[in-house]
């Protein structure tokens, strides 16, 4: 503390120390008197005991002499005349001096007159005694009663001392007594008033501190409660109170900054910061809430908006542009939705909207139409029009069985029904959509049992060189021997379970049995050169992909030469970046037959066949189809093999119909062929049976069925 | 209001009267108080020593001629001096001529006996000792006796020069007779001035005593008696002092006023002892006695109702000592005679 401040500590100890100083020198002060008056009081008693003792004394002497004389005069023993004044001037001396030893002890209290009047007494008595104890010579004896009234007269004489002397020492004890009362009450009082000074004082003190920390606290309270604003009264004082005020001021501006902070947090965890709408979980905890406190009579919606060509106009005109699009869109969304609807950006170009009010066909459509209204009205930037569009998908929390997930997913697939659609339409979620959805389940858990009960077959598609007459490879097509709706292409079932991690289980089943497959051909000596397989893009970027298909071939006893990987042209040709690349390169560095499918069908075919080095393309139906009759398609394939054979790629043409399109191709060079026309896709077993025959049809002729 | 002065004048009243009762009773008080001294003679001076001795010779039945009888044989302390009977049986077996007469408060009497025969105290002493009816001894016996006893030889040997003597003898009893006096008495609490000492009664009985009874005639001072010899018609055949002034006729008849202090204790009364009761005596005196020249003036008919001289008698009571009792001396012991 520096100089300038008190302590509070003076404040408190002061009246502390003057009460405590107050009632200690009071307490002296009384027992001082009381010891005082105490011992002044034993003193008297003491005098009044002493001079009881005395009287007593002096009675008793008084008695005896007078017993003696009485004994002298009863005349029943001849006593000598010696003897008697011997005894009698003793007894007379020990008389004397009790009576002198009590006047001295009373001599403050009784009044001489009493005093002469005892000595007098006792004198007139002595003298009496004497002669009638033959001591004196007289003619006139004192008769006994005489002495006696004379005797009577000095005890009571002393009794009259007595009382005399106990009345001043009482008198003495009782001015004693009296005095100290008042003494006492004047302690008394005298305390009484200070301790209600000093108490006044100190309460006043205690008061003056409790309501400073009442203050103190209920201004903390305050600031609690949020009130950032409160003046701290007593900040300016120079002492620990002070010094707290200060620091609860001090608390607050950190506390109001923290808070802000904290909201700013908060709002920027719940809000996304360029539109200024609520997150994605935002969105998730709204939905929570809705489920939570479902009212099994209210409606909600749920409208899942995502622009149209977003991405062109962000990669034409930058991401500012694109910022841009984003908060004009949300403008006009605030600007069409009630009040009470919440919008929230879910994702790059998606916003999703949660509607109550609008939460009717009649209201969600007028809304979702303004939206899309709204949001293809062109924006200017920097000078360029930009322009959006807007699909919408409706979907109703009632027909969603009141699951806020099944909400999100039924508006998902109508904003899906929407952009299939044709885009910048919005569209409500059907049951047709929910009814699939369903289905869709249904078929997961088929498929789920179905690859427990192995009803996961792969099926063998021949792929035969026309002009060597001989099958050259197999393309192993996954199918799926569904109990009650038959064999099902991939197409049923492939998405599914890739979307919820069966993907692996069914690329390992690929992989297994082709390779078991060939092998077994290999082992009934059936010339099968390669068996090729698909992979996706997404099980080529699985890291153990080719590992396993390693382990499964060397296991086999094959090697990597015997397998073909099929890969549509957007695995290679897409992002650089993307794993799936390094991964298809690493296959054909390991010895793998790199095939591209559906050749001709992505972006810029042609010129990617440089870039990556196959081993052979698999020209797309649309080509081949009508080839014979379509002049342009011919002039492309021609190309295209042409190409190809320059390049040292293998060509295969995925032919289905008709022999004269076979025939086409064939004098375009090109000479492999997979289709219907030679052979469908079969199971194993089949496809066995298939090749055992075709082995002893060719040995018989050369006729390529 | 009125009720108020009632009371005052009723306070008044008895405020008025008990002043007037006032001035009698103090003068009563100073007649009837008792001196604060006796007077002994110049040549018999008191000495205590001398008193013992006399104490002694009076309980000493060696003073008689049989050894049975000593003076207190017949003034019995008890009896306030007297004796139940009438007349004491003497030495010869026969009650003697009179009431053995109390021996308190003769200090300042002139005369001795019921008829005053002798003038002093040491004089009566020996009388009753030589007397063939009472102790029939002689004083050469009393005084040979007295002599064997080595005791009373060296106290009589030191208190008188010329021993163990008649006259000795009869000094030292003398002596001793002089210290007798009666005992403080009620009436003497209310002569020092206590008011409830004595009862109503008593104090009506004082004032009919000294009033209509006409008893303080005779009986008068400290002691109730004026020493003096009056005939109060007593029915007798004793002439009393009239034996010894036979010119005197108002001697005749006549016997000594007896103290009356102790008088309820020393029943039976008058000089033969035949009135048993002081009822007795005060009917006497309230019928006036026997009419004769000798009988004094002041002993008339009274006319006292029974209730009068009930109040007498509770006056009387009042002067009986608180204490009568008197103690015995050590006698010397008999020497076996070798």
């Amino acid at each position: 503390m520096n100089g300038g401040s008190r302590s509070l500590r003076v404040s408190i100890f002061l009246p502390l120390a003057m009460l405590l100083i107050i009632g200690s020198s009071a307490m002296f002060w009384i027992s001082e008197t009381a010891r005082n008056s105490h011992e002044y009081a034993e003193i008297h008693q003491q005098q009044v005991t002493k001079a009881l003792e005395v009287v007593v004394s002096s009675k008793a002497s008084i008695a005896e002499i007078d017993r003696y004389v009485g004994e002298v005069t009863s005349f029943d023993r001849i006593i000598p005349q010696d003897e008697i004044s011997e005894t009698f001037t003793s007894l007379r001396r020990k008389v004397l001096a009790d009576l002198k030893e009590l006047t001295l002890h009373v001599e403050m209290g009784v009044d001489a007159e009493t005093l002469l009047e005892l000595e007098r007494s006792a004198i007139e008595w002595a003298d009496n005694a004497e002669i009638a104890l033959g001591l004196r010579p007289s003619s006139n004896i004192p008769t006994f009663e005489n002495l006696s009234v004379k005797k009577n007269r000095i005890q009571s004489t002393m009794s009259s001392v007595y009382a005399q002397a106990r009345i001043f020492e009482e008198r003495a004890m009782i001015e004693n007594r009296s005095r100290f009362r008042e003494h006492m009450t004047a302690a008394q009082i005298s305390l009484i008033v200070l301790l209600i000074v000093g108490g006044l004082i100190a309460f006043y003190r205690a008061n003056h501190l409790a309501s400073a920390l009442q203050r103190l606290s209920s201004d903390m309270t305050r600031i609690r409660n949020g009130q950032f604003n409160v003046q701290v009264e007593d900040a300016t004082r120079k002492d620990e109170i002070g010094e707290m005020a200060r620091n609860v001021a001090s608390f607050s501006r950190d506390l109001q900054e923290l808070t802000a902070t904290k909201e700013h947090v908060e709002y920027l965890a719940l809000h996304d910061p360029l539109t200024g709408l609520r997150n994605r979980r935002c969105m998730d905890r709204k939905l929570d809430e809705i489920h939570g406190t479902d009212n099994s009579d209210e409606e909600w919606i749920a409208m899942h908006i995502d622009l149209d060509r977003f991405k062109i106009a962000n990669d034409t005109h930058g991401h500012h542009a694109g910022d841009e699009i984003l908060r004009a869109v949300a403008q006009v969304l605030n600007q069409q939705v009630s009040p009470s609807d919440l919008i929230f950006r879910v994702g790059g170009d998606e916003f999703l909207v949660l509607s109550r009010e609008n939460a009717t066909q009649e209201k969600a459509t007028k809304l979702a139409a303004s939206i899309i209204r709204g949001a293809s009205t062109p924006i200017r930037y920097n000078g360029a029009k930009l322009q959006v569009n807007a699909s919408i998908g409706i979907a109703f929390y009632s027909q969603s069985e009141r699951d806020p997930e099944l909400l999100l997913s039924n508006a998902d697939l109508a904003l899906y029904d929407a952009k299939a659609a044709g885009r910048g339409l919005f569209k409500f979620s059907s049951k047709a959509q929910r009814i699939q959805r369903e289905r869709q389940r249904t078929t997961l858990e088929q498929l789920k049992r179905g690859l427990a009960k192995q009803e996961l077959l792969v099926h063998f598609q021949p792929q035969v060189d026309v002009s060597a007459k001989r099958v050259i490879g197999m393309e192993a097509l996954l199918r799926w021997d569904h109990p009650e709706r038959g064999t099902l292409a991939p197409i049923h079932f492939l998405d599914l379970a890739m979307d919820n991690g069966l993907g692996d289980e069914l690329t390992s089943i690929c992989i297994q049995q082709s390779i078991e497959a060939l092998k077994n051909w290999r082992d009934l000596a059936i010339d099968v050169p390669r068996v090729s397989l698909n992979f996706a893009a997404n099980q080529l970027r699985n890291p153990g992909l080719i590992d396993e298909l390693n382990q499964r071939v060397c296991d086999s006893g094959l090697s990597s030469r015997d397998i073909s990987i099929e890969i549509v042209e957007s695995v290679l040709f897409g992002d650089r970046e993307d794993l799936a690349i390094s991964q298809v390169k690493r296959l054909r560095d390991l010895g793998y037959k790199i095939e591209l499918d559906d050749f001709g069908t992505g972006h810029a075919s042609i010129s990617n066949l440089t870039r990556f080095k196959v081993d052979r393309i698999k020209l797309d139906r649309m080509f081949v189809s009508d080839i014979d009759s379509n002049k342009d398609k011919h002039t492309i394939v021609s190309a295209l093999t042409d190409l190809a054979g320059k390049l040292d790629i293998e060509c295969l043409a995925e032919c289905g119909e008709t022999p004269s399109e076979r025939d086409e191709l064939l004098s375009l060079g090109c000479t492999q062929f997979q289709g219907y026309l030679f052979s469908r896709p079969q199971s194993q077993p089949a496809i066995t049976l298939w090749l055992l025959h075709r082995n002893s049809i060719e040995v018989s002729s050369n006729q390529a069925v | 209001m009125g009720h108020f002065f009632l009371q005052l004048i009723c306070v008044g009243t008895i405020a008025v009267f008990s002043q007037l009762g006032q001035p009698d009773d103090q003068k009563l008080r100073d007649e009837f108080r008792r001196p604060d001294v006796i007077s002994f003679p110049e040549d018999a001076p008191y000495f205590p020593q001398v008193a013992a001795l006399g104490k002694k010779l009076f309980f000493d039945p060696r003073l008689s001629g049989a050894q049975n009888m000593s003076c207190a044989s017949c003034h019995n302390p008890s009896f306030g001096w007297e004796t139940p009977a009438a007349r004491t049986i003497g030495a010869m077996n026969e009650p003697l001529d009179r009431h053995a007469p109390t021996i308190e408060n003769l200090a300042e009497a002139k005369r001795l006996h019921w008829d005053g025969k002798v003038g002093s105290l040491e004089e009566q002493a020996s009388q009753p000792i030589t007397h063939p009816k009472e102790m029939n001894n002689t004083i050469d016996d009393v005084v040979e006796r007295l002599l064997q006893l080595p005791e009373y030889k060296s106290w009589f040997e030191t208190l008188f020069d010329d021993g163990i003597s008649g006259g000795t003898i009869v000094r030292s009893i003398a002596t001793y007779e002089r210290t007798l006096r009666s005992g403080h008495a009620p009436f003497d609490d209310w002569i020092n001035g206590d008011d409830d000492a004595i009862s109503q009664q008593a104090r009506a009985g004082l004032d009919l005593f000294t009033g209509k009874a006409k008893c303080a005639a005779c009986h008068s001072g400290w002691a109730f008696t004026d020493y003096e010899f009056h005939d109060i018609g007593l029915d007798t055949d004793d002439i009393g002092r009239g034996k010894y002034e036979p010119d005197n006729a108002q001697a005749q008849f006549a016997f000594k006023t007896p103290t009356l202090r102790n008088v309820a204790i020393r029943a039976p009364y008058m000089h033969r002892g035949n009135i048993q009761s002081l009822r007795n005596v005060l009917r006497h005196y309230n019928e006036g006695g026997l009419s004769r020249p000798s009988k004094s003036e002041d002993v008339t008919e009274l006319e006292l109702t029974d209730s009068e001289m009930d109040a007498i008698i509770a006056f009387l009571e009042t002067l009986s000592a608180n204490n009568v009792h008197v103690t015995t001396p050590a006698l010397p012991p008999e020497v076996p005679k070798r």
